[in-house]
């Protein structure tokens, strides 16, 4: 009796190692099938992708076309560019030197200067030894014409020596004034971008200062200064600022400079203030 | 329904009067009467049938002798027959061998030699059996449709052939190769564990069955688990 079931669990056993014999094959064949079709079907569309390298080419052909073209375009804006840089680094260079020279009654805002900067301004204070003397002789001259016919000072100099014609001071001073003028404000006009006008300029700075940030205020307060000289409404701010950064002195010393060359109410009421 | 018949039926005894007639027994049949050389070699695989043709030659000629066991040389000389039967020669030594060769050669007896078919072929590559007139015959399975009828015949006398689809003689036959000795083993193994599974009342086994089979051989060992 054992023998009987015995066989017959055997006989079980035997049946599923046959259906495995049989299925695992059919399984695999039909993976085989399926990993076909896959490959069928990716191989269909990389016979597409055979051709992208063309499409690659073409597109690179039109690529090198564009970069050809812009080239041209990327060269000349790259003249362009290095002109305003060259037009913009000799200012700044221009700019430490009067800084400098003008320690004592500078209007330079500039506290933080880079490294780099220093360094370039080394480099410039190296070079241009003859452009120094050279701008020495400008501020000469400008303090002249300030005496004279009360010109605004400028709290940024921007000027461009390239262009700037000298002269020898016993030339009129009313020609040089004119002179060094008319290139202050082509280099201004060269330098902002259009899109900033003073209104945005001074009510940026103006936001700055509200939420305390001075140092920031104080950049868009020399950017305002480049737009309109004139207004006392930015020398007031400029000053505040000042005051706020515990630069008091430098404060007076702005509004003191406007003072000589314009009359303001508000300003004078702000300079007594800062003396009391 | 009970099969005890038919378990008798299949059991391996010879029985000459239970003769079935495959093309390949009467063609060996045939052979061996017509053939004319003094040594004849009837060769098969174990259990195609050489004793049981040995046996039925012997019964259609009385003045044969067969001899089952043995033989040494002296026994030769009291032979009075003229054709002598030897069963499993595959069981003789050499000397055996090449003193009936020599007999042979006399034309003095007939020797009808049944052996296996692996050990005729090592004594047949012998220059000495190669040179000389030598009858073989080999006796061949039965096919499937032989077999078919032999355990049909069976069964019929036992009221049991209704049992049996196709299916199921393609499966033993499968198993049996042809093999008469196989075939009556097989069946007579077969319809004990139906009459097993009769007796227990298993549903599953009442009729002849794939699984019943493979269980079968199984047992017989001609299932490679």
């Amino acid at each position: 009796m054992n023998e009987f079931f015995e066989l017959e669990e055997r006989c079980k056993k035997l049946r599923q190692k046959k259906l495995l014999k049989i299925v695992v094959p059919i399984l695999l064949l039909l993976l085989l099938l399926i990993g076909g079709v896959f490959f069928f079907i990716s191989s269909t569309p990389s016979s597409k992708s055979k051709d992208i390298p063309h499409k690659r080419v073409v597109s690179n052909s039109v690529k090198v076309v564009h970069h050809s073209k812009t080239s041209k375009q990327e060269i000349t804006n790259k003249e362009e560019k290095k002109e305003k840089n060259s037009s913009k680094e000799k200012p700044k260079e221009i700019k430490k030197v009067v800084e400098k020279s003008e320690n004592n009654s500078s209007i330079s805002v500039e506290k933080n200067v880079t490294t780099t900067k220093k360094k370039e301004l080394n480099k410039t204070e190296k070079n241009s030894s003859l452009e120094v003397t050279k701008v020495s002789k400008i501020i000469k001259v400008k303090e002249e014409i300030t005496k004279e016919e009360t010109p605004i000072p400028i709290l940024t100099l921007d000027i461009n020596f390239s262009n700037l014609v000298l002269s020898t001071p016993t030339t009129s001073i009313t020609k040089k004034r004119v002179v060094v003028k008319r290139k202050v404000t082509k280099v201004v006009k060269h330098n902002l971008v259009d899109t900033i006008t003073f209104k945005k300029a001074f009510s940026l700075a103006k936001t700055y200062f509200e939420n305390g940030e001075y140092q920031d205020s104080l950049k868009w307060c020399k950017i305002a200064s480049k737009l309109d000289n004139e207004n006392p409404k930015i020398w007031k701010l400029y000053a505040l600022n000042l005051e706020q950064l515990g630069d008091k002195e430098r404060a007076i010393k702005v509004l003191e400079t406007y003072l000589k060359h314009k009359n303001s109410i508000e300003l004078k009421y702000i300079l007594e203030r800062m003396k009391e | 329904m009970m099969y005890e018949n038919v378990i008798k039926d299949f059991e391996d005894v010879i029985d000459i009067t239970d003769k079935f007639n495959t093309f390949s027994f009467n063609f060996a049949l045939n052979s061996l009467k017509e053939a004319e050389s003094n040594l004849r070699f009837l060769l098969g695989v174990p259990g195609s049938g050489k004793t049981f043709l040995l046996n039925v030659f012997h019964y259609q000629n009385p003045d044969t002798l067969y001899i089952n066991k043995p033989l040494t040389k002296e026994q030769f000389e009291n032979f009075t027959a003229s054709t002598i039967l030897i069963d499993e020669a595959q069981l003789l030594d050499k000397d055996t061998i090449e003193y009936i060769r020599i007999l042979a050669d006399e034309k003095r007896f007939t020797f009808v030699l049944a052996m296996h078919l692996k050990e005729a072929e090592e004594i047949l590559s012998k220059e000495h059996f190669k040179s000389r007139t030598i009858d073989i015959i080999k006796l061949n399975p039965i096919t499937e449709e032989e077999m078919i009828q032999y355990i049909n015949k069976k069964l019929l006398i036992d009221g049991a052939n209704h049992l049996f689809t196709e299916k199921e003689f393609h499966q033993i036959y499968k198993y049996t190769k042809g093999n008469f000795r196989y075939i009556k083993k097989f069946v007579r193994t077969l319809f004990k564990l139906l009459n097993f599974a009769v007796k227990h009342n298993l549903e599953k086994y009442k009729k002849i069955n794939s699984c019943l089979i493979t269980m079968t051989a199984i047992k017989l060992g001609l299932e490679d688990e």
